[in-house]
């Protein structure tokens, strides 16, 4: 700890924001929770940094993404040039200055980028080519795995390798080996995200050991065994209780004596597993006897306390004992008949992996580029050199005086290996200054791992290992958004399920002041009933019900001039569409979306939407240009022939094809040249554009030749005219330009940027449009993820009742940082069992994506300023009612940790009937 | 080599790199000495190959230098008398440092230098740090030797420049060190716009400058010429092509400085090209894009022919149609290196169809064929080479027998022809640079052993780095400069483009192989004289200094931009060199947005073609802010209407009104296309319901998608069927019986169906590679399982199969039984065709009944909304064929309909849980129409107890001993009078397709199903044709909401009704 200086009086910060500022000498960890005004805190460190004499060059700034990185620099920058006019000595002003000219080539990045320049730096520690550049296209380097995949498989099934044969087989369906390639790409792209791919792939038959039997199998014993053993603790708990409250009250003789026997067995069933008698403990479980619970209808008051506080004590107990049965499906010997199975497939897996990541590093080495994989590979195998540092590593630790990295949450175990290296080691010189949020860390899918925050955040408390400082004050939101995000958050969030319990130090806490009091901005719900709508034809589907509440609701407050605060200008006034913002899940119901509200005229702007190539004049311009490299393909052909570019309507394309019924459309319209209609004086002139453009396109760079076409067709200046011909000019002009930066980065030339077009369709891959004029005072769309950082005066949530969507557990493979991977095993008879390392990893995975589910819900909420509303659907509105309200009370454990799974969509547990905030229900 | 060109203009030798390598230092240092080293190897080792090779690399100021240095030349005396003047400079390398050095010794040297005074104040960030450096060497030299310096003067005061500009000056200075006050007006001088891209910046800039020009025609004496204009840029890549082509569309004359590189020629593409031939062996997609560069075409084609235009159009055709074929069958490899022919066989999945061949199987042939001599055999006899001037000579020789250099005089002819002189003069260049490449070649490895791998790598980049030679500048045009070259001065108006915070300064990145920290570590090594350049840190340092150039390079007018987005970055800011400025004076920033209607019209005008667009783009904002077209705008329409651009700008403005709607064609044109007469299957009807649109382009202009070599699930599904089929043709042939067949018996006869067919040419495909017998293998296990499913239903269920692929209508040449014809009002017919996968039969109590099965190859459940609506009509019309034709096909009359169902083709996996045969057999149990007849239901499953449900069919028998539909699938039973209502319904539904079919109807409907949100649109591969768009006002989805079966009974019954 240092001697912080005096906060001076009219110093808008708070305590703990001028704590997070100057507070070093330590490693620490500022947890800043949504809207905590972490940014500033962040820039008034560096320039106080800067005023202290520091270099800015002696800082590592690490961001999450590039926008976040310019964003710094040019606070920063700002900061450094009003401390310049503020300066009057001329030796402090000259440091400013010169950090002004250092600013540019600072270390503010985004990890990858420091890689980079860290490989640019010491290449030669790792014998690499400094000659490369990055492979920064998705489909690129799709295409490119794909290639190198496809020669490994090949040679693969070739060389009768029986255990690939199996393997392949494993994960194939019926008809085609599809699955099986997934199941190699997924664990390519997971064991890439470990330090030490090589030593992970290697590991992961580990866990299918069998020699020590089921009990003394490493999964079993540390995942699955603690796990029953937790389960059943609950269950037996619940039982004792119940049990004591039945014999408090008497005359439940039935319920007493079932509920003994129940503990008992239970009691025993416990002892079998922590003794490890796993096949005592099997039949225990397939014998257990639950018999039928008695009913109490003669006693009005025995039967309500048997009803509301034995049975669904006993019930819950029960179903957890049940559970149990998820890890003992099959009677040990078969579990290890099954991993002895299993095992030489995963064996082989890995090895079909490590071969496979080896074949496409030295293609991407023949190619002179490298992945974003790369970058951080590469940089850790620089910096750690054998394992204990190197040159770099050294140079780095000596240069750096801190090392500052943002969203912290949002690490994953490699990155966190990086910055091993480039902080001091040692904890009591501790440099390494981290920010971020573990309840906002959404990004599971880019494998990021919260632990790591959750961590050092438990330790750090004890000071061990660093300090941490925790800013809870929120300057975004209306008390009312705070208020209602804290209670949701009471209610489900402990450290079992969101990885830090949700108590006093991750409350937020209402920190803006000026917003003026009123009652409209207690946060609303909005349910659509599905089963009472009149007229079913109107609408039948609940995501379209759900839109029409959200756009009468935004109607109504737009026409009714619903008054928001603005802050900029300080006082209220009138809505607009622009404060609204509709938070999705996914980017599925996008088009519904536009749908909906194309229906009721409201301006609507979808934001991070990938569909350049779906565009129509885009695809009429790679229609045109796929015809230009073959005209012999009917379908651009004709595409061609109906767009404005010749402008022929469906009757004259008839024609045209009865000039030759059968073969390429293409055939059909050269016959038809030769008629003397004026039909064919028009197709003649296309004709002749045609080949002059297919002669060119041979010679001419590819932008060139789009610009010529443009220029002959004047097909830019049409379209400008269309319906949102602004977007479409930008689309066309864009294209141009991609065709330009592609022929540089890659590939040459129309045929081969044709096949790339076209494998980008083929695999799903699209670009981002072009910003055009962006839609003005318009309702916007976005993912949960894109809003991340952001904030928006309304917020409405879509989708709340949409089950969570476990597809990603419910594949033949399922992979773990620490655990490995888990596969099904399926038999000659093409039965599909549940290894015990499958079944382990699978409830770890599930417990993590709910925590992942819940930390989004957190993040959705906490974008809003004003006014949330969450929009979800039920069937009546009394199963609302019952939904709403079950989540919570007797059965408050139910939402948390024991079982995790029973949160099945975001409404559902969120505990409405505690709220006094009590969100209004909207008909 | 880059470095060792830093190392020789900073004097270094590899000498200097030799560090004692002694244990002493830190280990950092050992690093850099280690690193230092190796270059130092490096370049030892190339210097040494240069000297073996008798190379030298020219270093034209060095030999200048000693030359002059050296003392005997006559010359020399000269010298003395003569006065060099070196200006524009702000500092030297070594090498010119050695030159002015001996130069100060030998004559008289000029230098002059932007400085303020000679004084650093600010070190390193003093604006004129580089040049007040390079002043005080000098000066310090000469002093140092004794030389006289002559004229130490500062320059005068510009006189004839504007007062704003000298405050310009004065300004940019002061600020970099925060003291200025503003003394004099600048507005009349700068001015700073923002656009909101970089096309809008550049059509603001072009527009402005036809302004500045036109306007300057009234002012004698002020004639403003384009050549006074500048327009600067630090992004040629981004701005270039917007220049050009908006530069054009004003017609203004401009010079691009640009040297256009060779990489971009086709002959590098083509020599990448070849050489990916050989290193990816043939791939089908190296040998088009080799094809496809047309730099090669075969000489009995040119023979064929004395056209040279006509050969290569013949040659692109031949290679149109080879592609296609290729890509169908997966050409690539030893397809195109073997002698044998190819025999193209190609099979329509859909239409089972055998398509015709021949002429295409010649004419690919001929290609292949032609490669093969020409190209193929090239790499052997290239790579036999023993010498490497062998192998240059062999390469050389192919080019010529190829006839590249004929195709590239031809392209040149043909260029010239266009009137295009620079291009082609371009194709004369290239070749004549390869041709010197090849003989440098010779002269330096010649004598070597061939190194196939050099050979590529020279050839590959030997071409790419070189420029081509330019066409000297006409006499007014505005010059397009790069910023970062720019000098005081240099035009009388100035406009610099791309002025945003991350161009401006530009962020440099050290991307050679000695860091900066290594520079200085070695500068401090080295001698006096000696000095390795720090290039990123000088670019860094030096931009504010060519900040300052651009400021000041325009005597009358400067004007800065910087546009808000380009591409995806968005909400730019402007350069902080631009922002200092307008902190500190009062300019602002003009926001120079794109055209809006309530702009000033003046600002905007260019030419006709420009204003065609303005224009356009006018009409859709007015529309869309429902406001009307400004009079003046309105007044230059009917200008241009009244014009020679009048055609263009009507086709152009077809655009305001255009409709994505298509228009249904005559009823005759109709007819003609579809027939009088029409032939369809039931799935091309559904087709016509799901979407209209896609129907018509489907059948109606039978486009296909292009073919791609693989497993499609059409092919799969067609695999199922047929071995189904066989399966049970077999068992009928040899009058065997599933039931009482063993099971080692039908895995024998299963292995020998698949064997047979998969011996069949239209699966050769399938023996392509590895993969692909791994594929077989499961298919085949697949279907095996499947012919058990068949055997264990066969077991329990009394509906015997009787007949298999039963053919109605005419299929591919074989004609099947009748079917159905349902007349239609133009006097014609609709034939329905198709195959009913199976019909299986059964008596109960002396009644025949009848029902169809349907083989699918995913799951699928009958749905009756699809059904009403015509998307799902397959299984009621196969039922009421086989009951309509049951005389032929079974034998017999009066024959009850018992059902039509969905088997489902597939192997299931199974859960632990359920395992065991009844569970899999389950798995196969049928879904569809069954006859809500108790009496059938006896048929249906024989093996029935008490309390079971079937495993077959959708019944159970209670606890009563009673046959009854299980509860959950009670909607899936129709009792024979509903089942024909609905039959009656389906015929009604194929007429009226038929009739508005041939009626030339064509709608842009496609299906939207409420039900599981499935859009006809999702799987249309006519995406692109139909450009069918939600968003469009004109553009609709058909929605199909879900009705209950006792809702469309009841429709169908008041139909018939009323």
């Amino acid at each position: 700890m240092v001697d912080i200086p005096l906060k001076p009086k009219n110093e808008t910060f708070t305590d703990k924001q001028w704590q997070a500022v100057f507070d070093s000498g330590d490693n620490l960890l500022v947890s800043a929770s949504a809207g905590s005004g972490k940014t500033s805190v962040l820039v008034r460190r560096v320039i106080e940094k800067l005023k202290n004499g520091s270099n800015i060059d002696e800082l590592l700034i690490v961001t999450f993404t590039e926008a976040a990185a310019r964003e710094m620099k040019e606070r920063i920058q700002n900061a450094l040039q009003d401390a310049i006019n503020k300066e009057s000595q001329q030796e402090r002003r000259n440091h400013f200055v010169k950090q002004l000219t250092l600013l540019p080539r600072a270390s503010i990045s985004t990890l990858h980028a420091f890689c980079l320049t860290v490989i640019r730096r010491f290449y030669f520690l790792i014998d690499l080519d400094p000659v490369f550049r990055m492979l920064t296209d998705d489909t690129e380097r799709l295409l490119l795995k794909e290639e190198v995949w496809e020669e490994l498989r090949e040679s693969y099934f070739d060389s009768s390798d029986q255990d690939f044969y199996r393997l392949a087989e494993n994960f194939s369906n019926d008809r085609s080996d599809d699955g099986f390639t997934d199941l190699i790409m997924s664990l390519y792209d997971f064991a890439k995200a470990n330090p030490d791919t090589i030593d992970w792939l290697n590991q992961l038959p580990q866990s299918y050991d069998t020699t020590q039997g089921l009990a003394g199998n490493q999964m079993y014993q540390t995942q699955v065994k603690p796990l029953i053993l937790a389960n059943l603790q609950t269950a037996i708990g619940q039982q004792k209780t119940a049990l004591e409250v039945a014999q408090n009250t008497g005359s439940m003789e039935k319920a007493e004596s079932l509920l003994d026997s129940e503990l008992e067995q239970a009691r025993r069933l416990w002892t079998y597993v922590n003794e490890d008698k796993v096949q005592q403990a099997y039949e225990q479980l397939a014998a257990f006897d639950f018999k039928r619970y008695p009913t109490f209808n003669k006693q009005e008051e025995v039967k309500e306390i048997s009803e509301e506080a034995i049975k669904p004590r006993r019930d819950s107990a029960k179903e957890l004992i049940k559970n149990t049965e998820t890890f003992f499906a099959q009677p040990p010997e078969k579990m290890l008949e099954l991993m002895n199975h299993a095992r030489p497939l995963v064996k082989k897996m890995g090895e079909v992996t490590l071969n496979f990541i080896e074949k496409y590093q030295k293609r991407k080495q023949v190619k002179g580029v490298l992945d974003f994989n790369d970058l951080e590979h590469f940089a850790l195998d620089i910096l750690q050199g054998n394992g204990e540092g190197s040159e770099a590593s050294e140079y780095y630790r000596d240069r750096f005086e801190e090392v500052l990295v943002d969203e912290y949450q949002d690490t994953n175990r490699l990155q966190e290996a990086i910055l091993f290296w480039l902080c001091n080691p040692e904890s009591e010189y501790g440099n390494l200054y981290m920010v971020g949020d573990v309840k906002q860390s959404i990004y599971a899918f880019r494998l990021a791992d919260p632990t790591l925050f959750v961590d050092k955040y438990s330790a750090f408390a004890h000071e061990e290992g660093g300090r941490r400082i925790i800013l809870a004050e929120n300057f975004r939101s209306r008390k009312e958004v705070l208020q209602f995000t804290n209670l949701v958050f009471e209610q489900l969030m402990d450290e079992t399920v969101g990885q830090i319990p949700y108590d006093e130090d991750a409350q937020l806490v209402p920190g803006f002041s000026s917003f003026p009091a009123s009652e409209n901005f207690n946060t609303e719900l909005l349910l659509y009933e599905k089963e009472v709508e009149e007229d079913p034809t109107v609408v039948d589907d609940k995501t379209e019900g759900e839109l029409y509440l959200v756009a009468l609701k935004i109607k109504e407050l737009v026409e009714n001039k619903f008054m928001i605060y603005d802050k900029k200008q300080k006082e209220n006034r009138p809505i607009t569409y622009d404060d609204i913002v509709l938070l999705t899940p996914t980017r599925k119901n996008n088009l519904v979306i536009m749908d909906v509200f194309k229906q009721f005229q409201i301006p609507l702007e979808v934001n991070d939407a990938q569909n350049y190539f779906q565009a129509t004049e885009v695809q009429t311009m790679i229609s045109l240009l796929e015809i230009i490299d073959n005209p012999y393909q009917d379908i651009p052909f004709v595409a061609v022939l109906r767009s404005a570019i010749v402008g022929l309507n469906e009757e004259e394309l008839a024609k045209i094809r009865l000039a030759q019924k059968e073969g390429y459309y293409y055939e059909a319209f050269l016959s038809y040249l030769k008629n003397q209609d004026e039909l064919s004086v028009r197709l003649r002139s296309f004709h002749e554009q045609l080949e002059s453009w297919r002669s060119l396109a041979r010679r001419r760079a590819l932008s060139e030749l789009i610009w010529t076409i443009y220029q002959e067709t004047a097909y830019l200046d049409y379209v400008i005219g269309l319906a949102s011909g602004r977007q479409r000019y930008a689309n066309l002009v864009a294209l141009a330009h991609r065709a330009e930066s592609y022929e540089q980065s890659s590939f040459r030339g129309l045929y081969q940027f044709i096949r790339f077009v076209e494998k980008m369709q083929e695999k799903d891959k699209d670009l981002a449009e072009p910003l055009a004029l962006s839609q003005e005072n318009a309702v916007r769309v976005m993912t949960i993820h894109a809003s991340k950082g952001l904030e928006f005066p309304v917020v409405f949530l879509l989708d709340m009742t949409k089950q969570f969507n476990y597809s990603d557990l419910t594949t033949r493979y399922i992979f773990e940082e620490k655990l490995g991977a888990g596969i099904q095993y399926i038999d000659n008879e093409q039965v599909c069992y549940d290894t015990l390392p499958y079944q382990a990893i699978k409830q770890q995975r599930i417990k993590k994506m709910l925590s992942e589910e819940m930390r989004k819900l957190y993040v959705a909420l906490t974008r809003a300023e004003q006014k949330l509303y969450l929009v979800g659907s039920y069937k009546t509105k009394e199963e609302a009612l019952k939904n709403l309200g079950e989540s919570f009370g007797p059965r408050k454990y139910s939402i948390r940790s024991c079982t995790p799974i029973k949160r099945e969509s975001q409404f559902n547990g969120l505990g409405w009937n505690d709220l006094d905030a009590a969100p209004r229900y909207a008909e | 080599m880059e470095l060792y060109q830093e190392f020789q203009l900073g004097n270094i030798s590899s000498d200097n790199l030799d560090f004692s390598l002694d244990n002493q230092t830190t280990s950092k240092r050992k690093d850099f000495e280690l690193k230092m080293y190796e270059i130092k190897r490096i370049f030892a080792a190339y210097e040494e190959e240069l000297a073996k090779r008798k190379l030298q690399i020219e270093q034209p100021l060095t030999m200048l230098t000693n030359f002059l240095a050296s003392e005997n030349s006559q010359e020399m005396a000269k010298l003395e008398q003569k006065l060099f003047i070196v200006t524009g400079f702000s500092n030297f390398n070594m090498q010119e440092q050695e030159l002015l050095k001996v130069l100060f010794g030998k004559s008289q040297v000029c230098i002059d230098l932007y400085i303020d005074s000679i004084y650093a104040d600010n070190g390193p960030l003093d604006l004129f740090f580089d040049p007040k450096q390079t002043y005080h060497l000098l000066k310090d030299f000469a002093q140092s030797q004794q030389e006289r310096v002559l004229f130490d003067k500062k320059a005068p005061q510009l006189t004839q420049v504007s007062a704003s500009y000298l405050e310009l000056e004065r300004c940019f200075k002061q600020t970099s060190v925060g003291r200025y006050k503003q003394e004099h007006n600048l507005d009349d001088f700068v001015e700073i716009w923002k656009a909101e891209n970089p096309e809008e910046e550049v059509k603001q800039v072009a527009t402005e400058i036809r302004r500045l020009v036109v306007d300057s025609f009234t002012k004698e004496n002020e004639q403003l010429y384009y050549r006074d204009i500048q327009l600067l840029t630090l992004d040629p890549e981004l701005y270039y092509p917007f220049i050009s082509s908006t530069f054009e569309e004003l017609d203004i004359p401009f010079y691009l400085d640009q040297d256009r590189t060779m990489e971009q020629h086709p002959l590098v593409e083509f020599i990448h090209a070849l050489f990916a031939l050989d290193d990816y062996y043939y791939r089908t997609s190296d040998v088009f894009r080799f094809l496809r560069t047309e730099l090669y075409i075969p000489n009995d084609l040119q023979e064929e022919t004395s056209d040279w235009k006509e050969a290569r159009n013949r040659f692109r055709w031949m290679v149109d149609l080879t592609e296609n074929e290729a890509l169908a069958h997966n050409f690539h490899g030893v397809d195109w290196t073997r002698q044998e022919d190819w025999h193209l066989f190609d099979f329509d999945f859909e239409q089972e169809e055998i398509i015709e061949t021949k002429s295409t199987e010649k004419l690919s042939n001929h290609v292949r064929n032609d490669f093969r001599n020409d190209i193929v055999s090239f790499f052997p006899r290239l790579k036999s080479a023993s010498s490497t001037r062998e192998a240059i000579v062999i390469f050389y020789e192919f080019l010529q027998e190829i006839g590249v250099e004929k195709q590239l005089l031809c392209w040149r002819e043909q260029e010239l022809e266009w009137g295009n002189l620079e291009y082609a003069r371009d194709h004369e260049q290239t070749w004549a640079s390869l041709m010197d490449l090849l003989d440098e070649f010779v002269e330096i490895y010649g004598s070597d052993s061939f190194d196939f791998d050099l050979f590529k790598e020279i050839l590959s980049s030997g071409l790419e780095n070189l420029t081509f030679g330019k066409i000297p500048t006409a006499i007014d045009q505005v010059q397009i400069n790069s910023l970062d070259l720019t000098r005081p001065l240099q035009a009388k108006v100035t406009f610099a483009v791309g002025l945003d915070e991350t161009s401006f300064p530009r962020t440099t990145e050290n991307k050679s192989l000695i860091s900066t920290e290594e520079r200085q570590q070695l500068n401090a090594t080295l001698q006096e004289g000696q000095y390795l350049k720090d290039q990123t840190e000088e670019t860094i340092r030096k931009e504010p200094f060519v900040a300052y150039n651009m400021l000041l390079s325009a005597s009358e007018k400067l004007y800065l931009s910087y546009p808000r987005n380009a591409d995806s970055k968005q909400n730019m800011k402007v350069s902080p060199y631009l922002a200092r400025i307008l902190n500190w004076t009062n300019l602002s920033v003009q926001d120079h947005s794109s055209l809006d209607l309530t702009y000033e019209a003046r600002n905007y005008v260019g030419t006709y073609k420009s204003l065609i667009r303005q224009l356009n783009g006018l009409y859709r904002q007015a529309q869309e802010e429902k406001k009307t077209l400004p009079v003046v705008w309105q007044s230059l329409k009917d200008l241009l209407l009244a014009s020679d651009y009048r055609f263009l700008a009507q086709r152009v403005f077809e655009s305001q009104t255009h409709r994505n709607t298509p228009v249904n064609i005559s009823p005759e044109l109709a007819e003609q296309l579809y027939g009088k007469d029409i032939y369809s299957s039931i799935s091309q009807i559904e087709t016509f319901y799901d979407y209209q649109y896609d129907y018509f382009l489907k059948f109606g202009l039978r486009l296909k998608e292009r073919e791609i070599y693989g497993l499609n699930s059409a092919v799969t599904g067609e695999i199922f069927h047929e071995a189904l089929d066989n399966f049970l043709k077999a068992i009928f042939q040899e009058n065997l019986s599933l039931t009482q067949m063993s099971e080692e018996h039908r895995q024998l006869l299963v292995e020998h169906v698949l064997e047979n067919m998969f011996g069949q040419e239209r699966y050769a495909f399938m023996q392509g590679n590895a993969r692909m017998s791994f594929i077989r293998y499961r298919l085949k296990k697949t279907i095996a399982r499947v012919s058990w499913g068949l055997k264990k239903q066969a077991e329990k269920t009394r509906l015997t199969p009787v007949q298999t692929e039963v053919l109605f209508g005419e299929i591919a040449g074989n004609q099947g039984i009748p079917g159905l014809q349902i007349p239609l009002s133009n006097g014609g017919n609709l034939y329905l065709r198709g195959k009913i996968d199976r019909i299986d039969t059964t008596t109960v109590d002396g009644k025949p009944w009848l029902a169809v099965v349907d083989y699918k190859s995913s799951a699928h459940k009958f749905d009756i909304t699809d059904s009403y609506y015509g998307l799902a009509m397959q299984l009621l019309t196969y039922l009421d064929i086989a009951l309509q034709d049951a005389v032929e096909l079974i034998g017999q009359k009066n024959v009850h309909g018992a059902g039509a169902y969905y088997f489902h083709v597939y192997d299931p996996v199974m859960d632990p849980k359920k395992t065991g045969e009844k569970e899999r057999l389950k798995r196969y149990k049928y879904d569809g129409l069954f006859a809500d007849e108790p009496e059938v239901f006896e048929a249906f499953d024989e093996t029935l107890n008490k309390s079971q449900y079937s495993s077959v069919f959708p019944i159970q028998m209670d606890k009563n001993e009673q046959l009854k539909k299980s509860a959950k699938s009670k909607e899936k039973f129709y009792t024979a009078e509903e089942m024909n209502v609905l039959m009656a319904h389906n015929r009604k539904k194929l007429k009226e397709a038929a009739e508005r079919i041939l009626s030339g109807e064509i709608k842009m409907n496609p299906s939207y199903k409420m039900k599981d949100k499935r859009r006809a649109t999702q799987y249309s591969p006519f995406h692109s044709i139909s450009a069918f768009d939600p968003m469009l006002e004109e553009n609709d989805y058909y929605r199909i909401h879900p009705l209950s079966k006792e809702e469309i009974m009841k429709r169908l019954k008041e139909e018939n009704d009323g």
